[in-house]
């Protein structure tokens, strides 16, 4: 008696914490082939003779999903929250609220169709998210629309891990509340650091395990090249850099992706220990400091260039206005023409290992001769992203 | 207390109110002497002050070029621009103040900063306005400011030009430029939101030589044309009625006013961003001290708007220095605990 007890309080205790695995007959959590064929066939019995038929479509195919790809048993992810999730069938109307990790999806070769809500910025990027124009939109984190959220019906939403990490808490909270069978998943998919690990993670919640592995080993050959090279630099013989915003005079500072990236490519970056993750600067500082090397976020709020590809020879407009600056003319940086134009469509976002060559190739144009970052990005375009449409011109991304 | 006592005791007032005048002038030049000197570049005093004098007579001192460009190409313009903004923006609260007798009153609640804004973002979000190029997104502030202040004149017109109307319209207004303003930021991208953020911030680092030249032709005609009218100020504080029995012609001489404080209030935030609140606390704070007499409050107003912008300015640059905190914030930090330590001082009276 007392050990029906135990039992029962051990089935009570164990049962709510897994979810349900359908098929599963025999509650041994795991549906085996034999039990997957009973429920087939309990299906078409039901179905086409009459009577009960037992699970419904939908659960069959998720007990067949279970079966080909993880044993018949859940499997279950960690995200960059640190979250847990178990899960039970693959994710088939999926909402994303962040760009960055439609690209990586795209990356790993998720099949694009069943993303059936992006954010409002994404739908915006035409050019780069041809496939998504018709695709509903939901708005963005920080002003999320639940009523289209929740009429996509989907089973799975992706948010921002650590960034807008308040606003993603919100709505990750709200669509527990309205609808707890959304799986709420949180990557960044930008930050150098913790981009393969989510890489990873993404292609098990996907099941793209080996596609991922091809899209890894791509990044990890630019980005461990550059890590290779410029490890053993000492400190002193790294160049200066000084980085500027599209808004003259703002920089970045440590707590900054982009400081991370100039670090990343062997520079030292002169405002590196200021506060603030994008201070504005003295102007005076930059004379006085007088860096090795330049570079500047392409300008006017980026509304030129990238993959939008307008107004092109804006970037000489800014890079004219750079080297005209007063006393600017006594900077080494400008005396040895290491000044460069970038556009953060690269350097940003999950395609920052694209920027990073370039940033790499400015900091030691001889030691990454064989470097070629064009020919880098090009083939993150067509053989990663499928957009073998798309072959940007250089110019619209870096200048000189 | 017969007429020899009043007559000393008010030239007693009177020395006194010089007195503050000439200590205001003084601490203005101080305080320019010393941000001269400050900044990155680590320039010596000395060799900050031979560079200015070698700018202005080429050839006497030896000095760097670069010195010399740091001092007259960074420096000077963007101390001489606190200067003069400060003041317009603190005569300008004055101005506003006085003629509509609301101790509320200021380019901002009457809606001609956020108009400005919108007119900012209006040019960084759609790209649209009344300039080209660079003068694209200043044209678009400067038209929208002027815009409010139209609006509000013929609003109170035709509903009869009362103080209340003014500020009630100029409120309204605020909200409605406002509201504009957020639409804009709800639709740009998110590098256009953070240009419109930075742009409201209001910063000095967007100073030149131009500007101030700009700056200083409205304020050298401005500013004597309300000294010359200083009476009439006096007279409109007191009240339409008052101002009416001294044949004084109230809607018209208002309506001047009120054109003149928006245009010097546009001319600046313009070019600065909106840095509100000197416009609201430096004629409070020197009306505590001064009292009510706009021949003495203008000028004197003035020179305290100047002394806290340029201070304000110069406590940005330094304090985390090369980082530059937005002179909107420290401007606030320095203006706030001076006007509330006066308003405890001196006990609720009269505004």
């Amino acid at each position: 008696m007392r050990r029906l007890l135990l039992l029962c309080l051990a089935i009570c205790l164990v049962l709510p914490a897994s979810a349900a695995i359908p098929g599963d007959l025999d509650g041994d959590q795991t549906v085996r082939s034999d039990e997957l064929s009973a429920a087939i066939l309990t299906y078409l019995d039901g179905r086409y003779q009459g009577g009960d038929a037992g699970l419904t479509q939908q659960e069959i195919c998720d007990a067949a999903y279970l079966c080909e790809y993880h044993d018949g048993r859940a499997w279950s992810v960690t995200d960059t929250s640190g979250r847990e999730t178990v899960l039970t069938s693959p994710l088939r109307r999926v909402v994303v609220f962040n760009g960055e990790t439609i690209e990586t999806l795209r990356s790993i070769g998720f099949d694009t169709t069943r993303i059936v809500g992006v954010d409002k910025y994404t739908s915006e990027k035409t050019a780069f998210f041809p496939e998504f124009t018709d695709t509903a939109n939901v708005g963005s984190v920080w002003s999320p629309d639940y009523e289209a959220v929740l009429a996509l019906r989907p089973d799975a939403v992706f948010l921002y891990g650590t960034t807008s990490k308040s606003s993603c808490d919100g709505i990750q909270e709200t669509l527990a509340a309205s609808n707890p069978e959304i799986r709420v998943f949180r990557f960044d998919c930008y930050i150098p650091g913790t981009y393969m690990q989510e890489v990873r993670e993404i292609a098990e919640i996907t099941d793209r395990e080996e596609e991922a592995e091809a899209f890894i080993g791509f990044y990890t050959s630019v980005m461990g090249e550059i890590s290779n090279k410029t490890a053993g630099i000492p400190e002193s013989e790294r160049p200066d850099v000084y980085f500027e915003y599209w808004h003259d005079y703002q920089t970045v500072s440590n707590g900054s992706g982009y400081d991370e990236k100039i670090t990343l490519a062997g520079g030292r970056n002169i405002f590196h220990d200021e506060s603030g993750s994008s201070p504005e600067i003295d102007p005076e500082a930059v004379i006085i400091s007088n860096p090795d090397l330049i570079i500047k976020l392409a300008g006017k709020s980026l509304e030129f260039g990238g993959y939008k590809g307008t107004e092109i020879s804006e970037f000489k407009t800014v890079y004219d206005s750079l080297t005209a600056r007063a006393g600017w003319d006594h900077l080494s940086a400008i005396k040895n023409g290491r000044v460069h134009l970038i556009h953060s469509d690269i350097l940003g976002g999950a395609q920052h290992f694209i920027g990073t060559s370039y940033l790499a190739e400015w900091c030691y144009p001889e030691k990454f001769q064989d470097l070629d970052p064009h020919a880098i990005h090009l083939r993150y375009l067509h053989e990663f992203q499928h957009l073998e449409g798309l072959t940007p011109d250089e110019a619209a991304f870096t200048y000189p | 207390m017969d007429t020899g006592e009043l007559r000393q005791r008010y030239a007693g007032i009177r020395r006194r109110r010089i007195l503050f005048l000439l200590s205001l002038v003084g601490i203005l030049i101080l305080l320019t002497g010393i941000s001269v000197t400050l900044g990155s570049a680590g320039l010596s005093v000395g060799e900050s002050y031979l560079a200015i004098i070698a700018g202005i007579f080429p050839g006497t001192f030896e000095v760097s070029d670069l010195a010399e460009t740091i001092v007259w190409d960074y420096r000077l313009h963007r101390v001489v621009f606190a200067v003069l903004a400060g003041f317009g923006l603190a005569a300008a609260g004055t101005v506003m103040q006085g003629i509509l007798r609301n101790p509320l009153a200021s380019p901002f609640t009457l809606g001609i900063a956020s108009a400005a804004s919108c007119g900012a973002a209006i040019a960084i979000v759609l790209g649209a306005g009344f300039a080209g190029g660079e003068y694209l997104v200043v044209g678009n502030a400067f038209l929208f400011a002027l815009l409010a202040a139209c609006v509000i004149y013929g609003m109170s017109r035709y509903h009869g030009m009362s103080s209340e109307t003014m500020i009630l319209a100029g409120i309204a207004l605020m909200y409605l430029f406002s509201a504009v303003t957020s639409l804009l930021q709800y639709f740009g991208t998110a590098n256009q939101v953070q240009e419109v953020v930075f742009w409201m911030f209001g910063s000095m680092g967007r100073s030149s030589w131009l500007k101030v030249a700009i700056v200083g032709t409205v304020l050298a005609i401005a500013v004597p044309y309300l000294m010359l009218r200083a009476w009439d100020l006096n007279a409109l504080a007191e009240g339409d009625e008052v101002a009416a029995s001294l044949g004084i012609p109230v809607e018209r001489s208002m309506a001047i006013f009120m054109l003149i404080a928006s245009l010097v209030t546009a001319v600046v935030i313009c070019f600065c961003g909106t840095i509100g609140f000197i416009g609201l606390v430096a004629p409070h704070i020197t009306r505590m001290i001064t009292g009510g007499d706009h021949r003495i409050l203008l000028p004197a107003s003035g020179l305290v708007g100047a002394v806290l912008l340029l201070g304000a300015d110069s406590l940005a640059r330094t304090v985390l220095a090369p980082t530059v905190i937005p002179v909107g914030i420290m401007t606030a930090f320095i203006g706030v605990p001076f006007f509330i330590y006066l308003f405890m001082r001196r006990g609720s009276s009269r505004w």
